[in-house]
């Protein structure tokens, strides 16, 4: 099931919630198995059978993590039990991941003859399995407790705000709610802004970025012009942030419904002057889990030996890659990252022109080598192969065989320039920026008034994105799901 | 904060009264609609992992069908759509729909192969001539014309290209054809008096004149007889219903974006006694009677029904096989194979000539040549409009038995 469906909105969430606070408000145990249920329920909905694979993870990784607890002083079993739970959670996502990928190019690298399988790919697998992989190391590090009751850890492994889209909530940040949450109006409130927040995100601007890349990236390459090659790369930059952004709001502001606290996931990533901070800002949880459950283990950038830094980082952004999708696509992005991470490492990129009085000019130029790059990465992405990647890369740097500019652009630029202005704009932090401007100076006569009627005219407006949205539904907009592979 | 309480307490009212509203509105019935839709989807013998995903697929169909007050939602969206100047809107059945330069709305047809059209066509055409029945096409015009660009300047609209290159097939292989295209399109009526607005049809008006460009060549070229006056719309009653018609393009965006066409109802001025056979699969019925009495479907046109009832199929249609037979009539016979514009052409035409029987390939199973002899027609004429040109309407069945009932 999706967040942007009608059946969530208009059944799943409501009777829930409804539930949630009527029926088994009086006891959190009842609460949780509610939520556990509710979200297998949520889960099968896409793919009923898949529903299987999450219930087998859930009770291994609940098993790993007793047994980690029952060998807490008994060095050998403990490390064994790890590996035996990293082969276990890692061969779930090999099989149903990698496993297709792996065959594909022994057959075309090796000239082996292995018969092709079609395996499909549960949704929302990476997600579900590096929770299941936190929960048992964060035991292990003594970060959380063991949970008895495998009800529980079903309910942190498969919660269906963060279930197929995240973010990649680690136990030590949530083994003490499972039990211990509070739930208030307060909260139960900013969950439904937030929640509403990210709606408006993924139907509005999300769907409507993806018709137009869809366009420019289904155009033949050697059609492709110059002028819509960036049309496109541009949207689907736009598409890519506010669909995922849209998403971990939306999970957000409904684990607060329900009384959790979420990490955030971004954090106004285009406005990074540096890949480095990029990362820090984009998809925090995957990066954040990256480096605390690989790279640091491997040492991080402890070491004095460049090399093996660079190593370490290669190992990482190799993964994040893969991570994102069985093809080289994924893998070749990753390592656009790796290369400019560590380029920026080894050269103090990120401190260049930091400095008192440092110029504008640098700032903007660093800001647009982050942009570009970023674009190129989507590029990478985005594109079916990396043979089309490289040709719409070509038509973006006017090495294409398409023309320089074409009716294309044009039309759907005036036909959508309302979201592409507000997508810019929604990209920036000018909403806090707002915020500060509006709630400090009070003493400002004009601006008193505002502040008192601004929360009626926040509150009408983000209904009637709302009901904008729900008429979006309705029709049934193009509504596509972009984490399939993930 | 006082905002976030005040959009949560908005939010609660509206999902909520959402959900109240689709079990409660008197013409939803979700439950209902949710086991039909699970029947016609999960067969007996279906496995039980299927049947929960034909179950899951019922629920959410029904979500969208039955979505309280969706017709407002529908608004709503064509007013978003409309506030932000778009002429290109996305569309589920289509994929987009446009409004054109002249405010009408239509969809785009793409190229196609209509060589495979033309093949059917000349393997009718042997086995007509075989029993010495003429064969006549008659090309319908498709409501965006291939002369101007009214569509957004990056879309290419193949309706009128796909029926140049049908018309040049006929004509190599020595069918006869009558193109509507340029007469309808000689200047004197503009687009808008041509064709709805809100619907991909053709107007009335556009009917009626369609249908006596074919009775002129009827009379011409096939021996018929049809008086000169019938041909006259000073023959008919004309009556103008104003703001009347959404039609299928209109009702996809709602009126605040697409608006409303006013709606021409014309019947016959003259005596008229008619008796309709209608055949389709499992149901046969037969009705004798005044033009108004058999000929049109009364409900279509009530006032009392909202905009979005499909005046245009006032003129009865969609069905198998109808056969008109003119009681006041002495001769001509025609077997019509039509399209949805067909629907006023033979209204207009049964009240003229003895015999008209009017098929449907979507709908009719059965052998046309067969179907053709048995009934030995003047002229068999196939009337399609640009939009067409698929298998479908071209699969005469010819490899069917011969048994016509």
């Amino acid at each position: 099931m999706l967040f942007s469906s009608l059946i969530f909105i208009l059944c799943f969430l409501p009777v829930v919630t409804i539930l949630y606070y009527t029926i088994f408000r009086f006891s959190r145990k009842l609460q949780n198995v509610l939520l556990l249920f509710s979200s297998l329920g949520f889960y099968a909905w896409g793919e009923p059978w898949f529903v299987l694979i999450m219930i087998t993870s859930i009770i291994f990784n609940w098993f790993f993590g007793l047994m980690i607890s029952k060998f807490k002083t008994r060095k050998v079993a403990e490390r064994t039990i790890i590996i035996l739970m990293l082969l276990f959670n890692l061969s779930i996502i090999f099989v149903f991941k990698y496993l297709m990928f792996t065959i594909d190019n022994l057959n075309r690298f090796f000239k082996m003859d292995i018969t092709t399988l079609h395996i499909i790919l549960p949704i929302g697998i990476s997600f579900f399995t590096f929770q299941a992989i936190s929960y048992v190391i964060d035991i292990y590090r003594g970060k959380g407790t063991a949970q008895k009751n495998p009800l529980n850890v079903g309910l942190y492994i498969s919660f269906f705000p963060q279930l197929i889209a995240g973010p990649i909530v680690r136990y030590e940040t949530v083994a003490d709610q499972i039990m211990n949450r509070k739930e208030t109006i307060s909260g139960f409130s900013e969950g439904v802004t937030r929640f509403l927040v990210g709606f408006s995100k993924k139907i509005l601007l999300a769907n409507n970025f993806a018709l137009l890349a869809d366009k420019a990236f289904s155009v033949q390459s050697d059609q492709l012009s110059f002028s819509f090659a960036w049309f496109g790369a541009i949207c689907y930059t736009l598409q890519i942030y506010f669909d995922f952004s849209g998403y971990s709001d939306m999970a957000i502001g409904l684990g607060r419904m329900f009384g959790f606290k979420f990490p955030e996931n971004f954090n106004y990533p285009y406005i990074s002057k540096s890949t480095t901070e990029f990362w820090r800002r984009w998809h925090i949880s995957l990066g954040s889990w990256f480096r605390d459950y690989v790279y640091f283990p491997l040492g991080g950038s402890r070491f004095n030996n460049k090399a093996r830094v660079v190593f370490n980082l290669l190992v990482v952004w190799s993964l994040t890659g893969l991570w994102h999708g069985a093809n080289w696509t994924f893998v070749l992005w990753g390592l656009l990252y790796f290369v400019s991470i560590s380029i920026e490492k080894l050269t103090g990129f990120e401190k260049l022109g930091e400095t008192k009085g440092h110029s504008f000019n640098l700032s903007f130029l660093k800001h647009t080598y982050t942009l570009c790059l970023v674009m190129f990465g989507w590029v990478l992405f985005r594109a079916e192969n990396i043979s089309y990647a490289f040709d719409y890369m070509k038509a973006m740097l006017s090495f294409g065989s398409g023309p320089f500019i074409d009716i294309n652009t044009f039309v759907y630029f005036n036909e959508n320039w309302v979201f592409i202005i507000c997508g810019i704009l929604s990209s920036m932090p000018l909403g806090k920026a707002f915020n500060r401007w509006l709630y400090n100076d009070k003493e400002n006569r004009g601006k008193k008034i505002f502040v008192y009627i601004w929360p009626f005219i926040y509150s009408l407006g983000l209904i009637s994105l709302f009901l904008i949205c729900m008429s979006y539904l309705v029709k049934g907009a193009y509504n596509p799901f972009i984490y399939f592979n993930f | 904060m006082l905002k976030d309480k005040l959009t949560a307490l908005l939010f609660v009212i509206v999902t909520i009264g959402l959900l109240v509203g689709m079990f409660t509105y008197e013409d939803n019935s979700p439950i209902r609609d949710f086991l039909t839709e699970y029947r016609n989807t999960v067969t007996e013998g279906t496995p039980a992992i299927d049947r929960i995903t034909g179950a899951i697929d019922a629920a959410d169909t029904i979500m969208i069908r039955d979505t309280y007050r969706r017709s407002d939602f529908n608004e709503l969206f064509g007013l978003v759509q409309k506030s932000l100047g778009k002429k290109i809107l996305q569309d589920s059945g289509y994929g987009e729909i446009y409004k054109t330069t002249d405010n009408q709305i239509i969809f785009s047809v793409s190229e196609k192969n209509v060589m495979s059209a033309v093949k059917s066509m000349v393997e009718l055409k042997k086995e007509l001539d075989k029993a010495g029945i003429p064969l006549l096409y008659v090309q319908a015009p498709f409501k965006v014309s291939g002369d101007e660009q009214t569509l957004p300047v990056n879309i290419t609209d193949y309706a009128d290209r796909n029926a140049d290159r049908f018309l040049e097939g006929l004509k190599d292989n020595d069918i006869k054809y009558l193109d509507l295209r340029p007469l309808l399109r000689d200047g004197r009526k503009t687009q808008k008096e041509l064709f709805f607005d809100t619907d991909h049809h053709w107007r009335i008006e556009t009917a009626f004149d369609a249908t006596w460009h074919i009775g002129r060549l009827l009379n011409k070229e096939y021996g018929f007889k049809i008086d000169e006056k019938l041909m006259n719309l000073q023959s008919y009653h004309v009556r103008i219903y104003e703001n009347f018609f959404q039609g299928s393009m209109g009702r996809r965006v709602g009126v605040l974006y697409g608006g409303v066409d006013d709606f021409t109802y014309i019947s016959p001025d003259f005596p008229t006694n008619l008796t309709v056979e209608q055949h389709d699969k499992g149901y046969d019925a037969v009705t004798s009677g005044a033009f108004e009495d058999v000929m049109i479907v009364k409900s279509n046109i009530d006032e009392n029904k909202p905009i979005d009832t499909n005046r245009y199929a006032v003129y009865r249609g969609d069905n198998a096989e109808l056969v008109f037979k003119n009681n006041l009539m002495a001769a001509n016979s025609v077997i019509l194979i039509k399209d949805s514009f067909g629907l006023p052409v033979y209204s207009f035409l049964a009240p003229a000539i003895k015999i008209t029987s009017a098929l449907d390939m979507r709908y009719f199973d059965k052998n046309v040549v067969e179907y053709a002899k048995g009934n030995n027609p003047d002229v068999v004429i196939i009337m399609y409009n640009a939009d067409s040109f698929n298998d479908e309407m071209f699969d005469f069945k010819l490899d069917q038995g011969g048994e016509n009932e």
